[in-house]
């Protein structure tokens, strides 16, 4: 637990940092050494997301027109009728301008960063070679814990409304929304 | 994707007949065509999880081939099969196209019941493979030469099934074809005429199914295509659903006429200004969406998948272990020493749309080419030297299928025991004409429906087929009744007419016309009496 938390404040550290200088490790601070010192740890505020939300000289302009909100929630397949929509344009604007701020964070060697690899996964992957091609094929393996094994678990057990084994979608669902 | 259909512009449907366009001058409308085809790749494992690709067989257990994945529970993320990489790039290169060493996945929203993810993975800024083309060519296709171009092929996921109880107002959802891998591939508008549309679905889908990437069927859903046509380069009218060849042809001849319709009418400009997506009903195309009803797809790079990443040697490893070409190897079928017509040849390399076919293509390919040089070397060792070319094509494509077929025997297992080489023995019986063609057919069948029902197979022992024709007692007979004999030979010389034959025998005159006789006498005993003996005995009837 205590080194899970130590990993947390790293990562805050790293938060901190990355405002900063966008370093690449994570710094590790000094370990915890009782729950009071964790207590203690975590009483302390050490940074604020406010910090990040409100320091945008155009969050008005930033702000999502209604028309805007109003296609999103379509696309989203949500209802305009008993939606604050000016809540929304607010709401929407706040991360709009945080989203901002991270765009005009200064990266080292922001000319060779590939956005292409911008992911959650590793950014540099090893091409694959015809034999890692198949050996990849060959080791993959199905995975009980995945559900990936069949009757292993009824998918359908966890749906409300079904059918013999059908899952079920009631057709106004798709007819009422705007 | 499925809309309620908009009948707005129901004053143009026309669903009597379209004859009366044929009278009209139809050169200066011109069809532009593209293809967009959905092929599902028939890997094990479905694209981004291990769980099983098999949505048509399992069409009557809804959801059992589901994993977390698959029916989108929170928390869960993809995994890639490189199963559908290395498909991938076979069929990216058997098109010639330019496989894209880096290539990513994207997130493509809309919402579906079909679709439990509220997005499908695909990848639409960098697709797997760019550029490539299918030559469509006379000899083969029947159509004139023509290249069609592909912009690109790109990977993605397919969706589940719907079947919609309008009268109960439910939708029910099976998610066993959720998540299958899916090659989207999309043509240049290089098609002018529906009859390359056709030539082209039909030359794609046996090469899907030579190289094995998928059955190609569009029947069970495993191939589907949509069509984007223009004519006189009006706004592009994208034709979905069309669940068959011939929906795909009525409905294209049919948006054509349309279109020439509309354009003569003069309302081209005002009707045909901005793209839209219409349906076939079996009758006329229906608008489903227009440009205002356009769909915003929010496309974003997925952030849960790292890119494809391969170097130029998996590309090369692959282009090593693809088979040739269903077109080279038709030609070569075509060509000496087979000399195959094109219907053999192509039975024998291109795939049919039969579900419960015996054999693969391949197999049948390998069986056929070594049965062949088997029975070359054997009527080199033989008296008559004179190859029949067909012999071989004869017994194995119209005789030997069709016993596998009645038998319900997949030819792998016969061709365990009965080897290219028992298959020569037996074409020698027929070559040598030890035995008739009608004798050969109850030989075969009787020795395959034998191998069928019995344990030779496990025993892995071969055919004799020399003592099967012992056993059926189809040999040739060597203690022959005189008396039956001579009934048989006299019988002969009653039923010839030309009795100037016998004469001309009997007096010397023509004596090798007793061969004639012989002949006959083979014939009617099915090759099971001996020519010496027939000749002692028409000699002794005819007294020479």
């Amino acid at each position: 637990m205590v080194a899970m938390l130590c990993g947390i404040r790293s990562g805050i550290c790293v938060g901190r940092v990355v405002c900063r200088s966008y370093a690449v490790k994570a710094w590790v601070g000094e370990k915890l050494k009782s729950t009071e010192e964790l207590g203690e740890y975590l009483s302390k505020e050490t940074w604020s997301v406010e910090e990040y939300l409100s320091d945008s000289p155009n969050s008005a302009l930033e702000q999502p027109s209604e028309d805007t909100v109003k296609k999103l929630l379509k696309l989203s397949g949500l209802s305009v009728e008993g939606n604050d929509i000016g809540r929304i344009q607010q709401r929407l604007g706040k991360q709009l301008s945080f989203i901002e701020k991270l765009h005009r964070i200064p990266l080292e060697n922001e000319e060779s960063i590939d956005e292409s690899k911008a992911r959650v996964m590793p950014r540099e992957i090893a091409a694959l070679n015809y034999e890692d091609l198949l050996d990849k094929i060959a080791t993959q393996r199905t995975n009980l814990d995945l559900g990936e094994v069949e009757g292993s678990w009824d998918s359908t057990g966890l749906a409300k409304i079904k059918q013999s084994k059908w899952f079920v979608l009631r057709g106004g669902l798709m007819h009422n929304r705007n | 994707m499925q809309f309620k259909f908009n009948l707005s512009f129901q004053r143009y449907y026309r669903t009597g007949s379209i004859h009366h366009f044929e009278h009209r001058q139809l050169s200066k409308y011109k069809l532009k065509c593209g293809l967009e085809i959905h092929t599902q790749l028939n890997t094990r494992k479905k694209l981004f999880s291990q769980s099983t690709n098999d949505p048509f067989h399992s069409i009557e257990s809804p959801n059992v081939h589901t994993s977390y994945f698959d029916i989108a529970l929170p928390g869960t993320q993809p995994i890639l099969n490189y199963e559908a990489v290395l498909y991938a790039i076979r069929l990216s290169l058997a098109i010639n196209a330019k496989v894209n060493l880096q290539s990513s996945f994207d997130r493509k929203h809309y919402f579906y019941g079909d679709q439990p993810m509220g997005y499908q993975i695909t990848q639409h800024y960098q697709p797997f493979a760019t550029g490539g083309q299918i030559k469509l060519n006379r000899d083969i296709d029947g159509v004139d030469d023509k290249n069609i171009r592909i912009i690109q092929l790109q990977l993605e996921q397919d969706t589940g099934k719907s079947v919609y109880r309008e009268n109960e107002g439910l939708t029910l959802i099976d998610l066993n074809r959720s998540n299958v891998p899916l090659i989207e591939m999309v043509t240049q508008p290089d098609f002018t005429d529906v009859k390359q549309i056709r030539a082209f679905i039909k030359k794609y889908q046996n090469l899907v199914r030579h190289l094995n990437v998928s059955t190609g069927d569009l029947e069970t859903g495993a191939m589907r295509v949509d069509v984007n046509l223009s004519v006189n380069d009006f706004a592009r009218v994208e034709l979905k659903n069309l669940p068959n060849t011939s929906s795909i042809i009525n409905a294209v001849k049919f948006e054509f006429q349309r279109q020439v319709q509309i354009i003569e009418d003069g309302k081209g400009p005002e009707l045909l200004l901005h793209p839209e997506t219409r349906g076939w009903n079996g009758e006329a195309t229906i608008k489903l969406r227009s440009k205002e009803t356009t769909i915003d797809y929010r496309y974003m790079p997925d952030p849960e998948l790292p890119v494809i990443s391969l170097s130029p040697l998996a590309v090369e490893g692959v282009a090593k272990t693809l088979p040739p070409a269903p077109e080279d190897v038709i030609k070569k079928l075509m060509a000496a020493p087979y000399s195959l017509s094109l219907k053999d040849a192509k039975l024998l390399t291109i795939k049919g749309n039969s579900q419960d076919q015996m054999y693969t293509q391949p197999e049948l390919l390998k069986f056929y080419v070594e049965t062949f040089q088997c029975y070359l070397k054997d009527v080199k060792k033989s008296e008559n030297r004179k190859i029949n070319y067909k012999l071989p094509t004869n017994w194995i494509i119209h005789e030997l299928l069709g016993i596998l077929n009645k038998l319900q025997m997949p030819l792998k297992e016969l061709t365990v025991i009965m080897t290219p080489e028992n298959f020569s023995e037996f074409l020698m019986l027929i070559h040598r004409k030890e035995i008739s063609n009608a004798t050969g057919k109850l030989l075969l069948f009787h020795a395959v429906e034998n191998l069928h029902n019995s344990d030779v197979i496990k025993e892995q022992k071969t055919v004799n087929f020399t003592s099967l024709i012992d056993e059926y007692d189809l040999g040739k007979i060597s203690q022959i009744d005189d008396n039956e004999l001579e009934k048989l030979c006299q019988d002969i010389i009653d039923e010839i007419k030309d009795k100037k034959l016998i004469e001309n025998i009997v007096s010397g005159k023509k004596k090798n016309s007793i061969k004639y006789l012989i002949g006959l006498g083979m014939r009617v005993s099915q090759g099971r009496i001996s020519a010496q003996e027939f000749e002692r005995m028409f000699r002794k009837v005819l007294e020479i």
